[in-house]
């Protein structure tokens, strides 16, 4: 098997706290907070009505929103990335939910066409729209999804299945989310605060993330700067409950290891963890003690950025991963938006304000979902 | 690639009607069957494609919220409105650690799953791999029949079954 170093060439970002990558990065690094109030889900009756989302005008109306989401992000990073792209690219796109209004539609009697509903619509809608027909791969990983596009995409890229490739994911607000996470009193009633002793839950969200991914050998042949190594995926199962991770955070640190093992690195060479933190009680205490059980005492930092940013589902990870390469550009870890304190018996060390180091080498963007997913992506320095 | 030891499985759900787990629980049984060992290592992946896995429930519990209003509708089928749910319950009914993966789509996806499984045997993360194709049917959503076909792969086995990954393809076209 052919192995090339796999890195970043561009990448885009539509989400609730800007639609640039500098917006989003000077956004989170001012420490603000996404969450606001929405009259419609007020008048809709959801019991919570904070959310965080994209308000319309930022979106262009000549589509769905999940295709337009997609497609102003695929199009940031393919600019960013400076390349002509031939028709082979390869798609790989995460989403938990899909076009989510389809399926709302449909409750209403509206007929359903599969095609314009799941997933598939956004790889569809990116091939179609930039005129490619190589290899694609959509991960129905719920909130892990991002992770596993950009780490498939990745292993595409270095076996020579595909020169370059976008990868990234997305979710549009849904409404049958925020019903399902309500009812399932997975929610906060304010605000998200990711591994803080008074975390209530966690907080919908919005947006979509896509980055290039090409061969250094590759960026450098067309005169481009790589952006950032993209390291080994790290996958695990917890195979325990149907929603519930489990308590002991064994799985999940098993894809903190698996990534590491893979990557060929040692955990005191991760200078950051950009960890999944929903802000529930169980997944934030299952993934402290994951934390600590991998990385031990070395107070390697961690930021959860759903405290800013919300849960946005299958882009989550790929947002995350897009601000884990620009911690990597500016050397500084993000700050932990609505973090104050840290239970005692936590054992792991947040970044609650922005955090500038000297130099960083690889960090870890983590991601689990539903039904013991585990996901974690290394990212390095060039 | 070469595969080793497959176990081929399948399961009609043109007519699968009942309680959700009830029916996963019955796929989940069909694949132990199949299975010479029965009990699966903890290095177990899955590897499901699907192009619909989720929507019946996603529909319906929209359908609740309207009925009901958003702050009284019955959350209790809400992990099956993910697609990734019917993977991660068979992982958990077979006991399967390694890699939870589902693909929304149809076989375009086995070069993919190919990619992984060589990538997974490698790195030493699975000793089995489930490759499962799951077309639901439940109360009539898909014209077309429900069905859940796949094999397992018993990646470390001692001696080699003459397939190949392009024949693999062939079983799952024929439905």
């Amino acid at each position: 098997m052919r192995k090339e170093v796999v890195v970043v060439s561009g990448m885009g970002v539509m989400t609730p706290l800007g639609n640039t990558v500098e917006q989003l990065w000077q956004n989170i690094l001012q420490q603000k907070c996404a969450a606001k109030h929405w009259d419609d889900l007020e008048t809709e009756g959801f019991r919570t009505s904070i959310a965080c989302r994209l308000t319309d005008s930022t979106i262009p109306q000549d589509g769905t929103r999940g295709q337009m989401m997609a497609l102003r992000a695929v199009e940031q990073a393919l600019k960013q990335a400076n390349i002509e792209i031939n028709r082979d690219v390869g798609v790989f796109v995460g989403t938990t939910m899909g076009e989510s209004f389809a399926f709302e539609e449909a409750a209403s009697g509206k007929p359903l066409d599969l095609s314009k509903a799941t997933g598939t619509v956004f790889a569809t809608a990116i091939q179609k729209h930039f005129n490619l027909e190589g290899p694609t791969a959509v991960f129905g990983t719920a909130c892990a999804a991002g992770n596993y596009a950009i780490g498939a995409a990745a292993q595409a890229v270095r076996s020579g299945r595909v020169k370059v490739a976008i990868a990234g994911g997305l979710d549009p607000f849904s409404r049958i989310a925020m019903v399902g996470f309500s009812r399932s009193r997975a929610m906060t009633p304010d605000f998200c605060r990711p591994f803080d002793v008074n975390r209530k839950g966690m907080q919908l969200g919005e947006g979509a993330a896509f980055l290039i991914l090409e061969s250094y050998e590759n960026v450098l042949k067309r005169k481009e700067a790589p952006l950032a190594i993209i390291g080994e995926l790290g996958l695990s199962c917890d195979a325990y409950h149907q929603t519930k991770p489990n308590e002991d955070g064994y799985e999940m640190g098993q894809a903190m290891h698996n990534a590491l093992k893979a990557t060929g690195i040692k955990s005191g060479q991760v200078n950051w963890i950009c960890a999944h933190g929903s802000g529930t009680i169980a997944s934030d205490a299952a993934e402290a003690l994951a934390i600590h059980n991998i990385f031990g005492e070395r107070n390697t930092l961690v930021s959860g950025l759903k405290g800013a940013l919300g849960h946005s589902l299958g882009a989550a990870t790929a947002i995350e991963a897009v601000i884990c390469v620009q911690s990597l550009l500016h050397n500084t870890v993000p700050p932990t938006v609505n973090h104050i304190e840290l239970p005692s018996d936590f054992g792991i060390k947040i970044a609650a304000e922005p955090f500038k180091m000297e130099n960083m080498d690889w960090v870890l963007n983590c991601g689990y979902a539903f039904g013991g997913i585990n996901s974690a992506l290394l990212i390095g320095k060039v | 690639m070469k595969l080793q030891n497959l176990y081929f499985f399948q399961q009609d759900l043109s007519d699968a009607e009942g309680d959700i787990t009830e029916i996963f629980d019955e796929v989940a049984e069909t694949i132990s069957a199949c299975y010479s060992k029965n009990t699966f290592p903890a290095k177990t992946a899955i590897y499901l494609f699907t192009p619909d896995a989720g929507v019946y429930h996603s529909v319906g519990l929209w359908e609740n919220a309207l009925e009901h209003g958003p702050d009284f509708a019955n959350p209790r089928d809400f992990p099956w409105t993910l697609a990734s749910c019917p993977a991660s319950f068979l992982a958990r009914s077979l006991k399967a650690h390694g890699p939870n993966t589902t693909f929304i789509g149809g076989i375009e996806n086995l070069p993919q799953i190919e990619e992984w499984i060589q990538l997974h045997a490698a790195q030493d993360l699975i000793e089995v791999a489930i490759v499962v194709h799951l077309q639901n049917n439940f109360y009539g959503l898909n014209p077309a029949t429900g069905f859940c076909k796949g094999v397992v792969i018993s990646i470390g086995a001692d001696y080699e079954v003459n397939a190949s990954f392009e024949e693999l393809t062939q079983f799952f076209l024929k439905s």
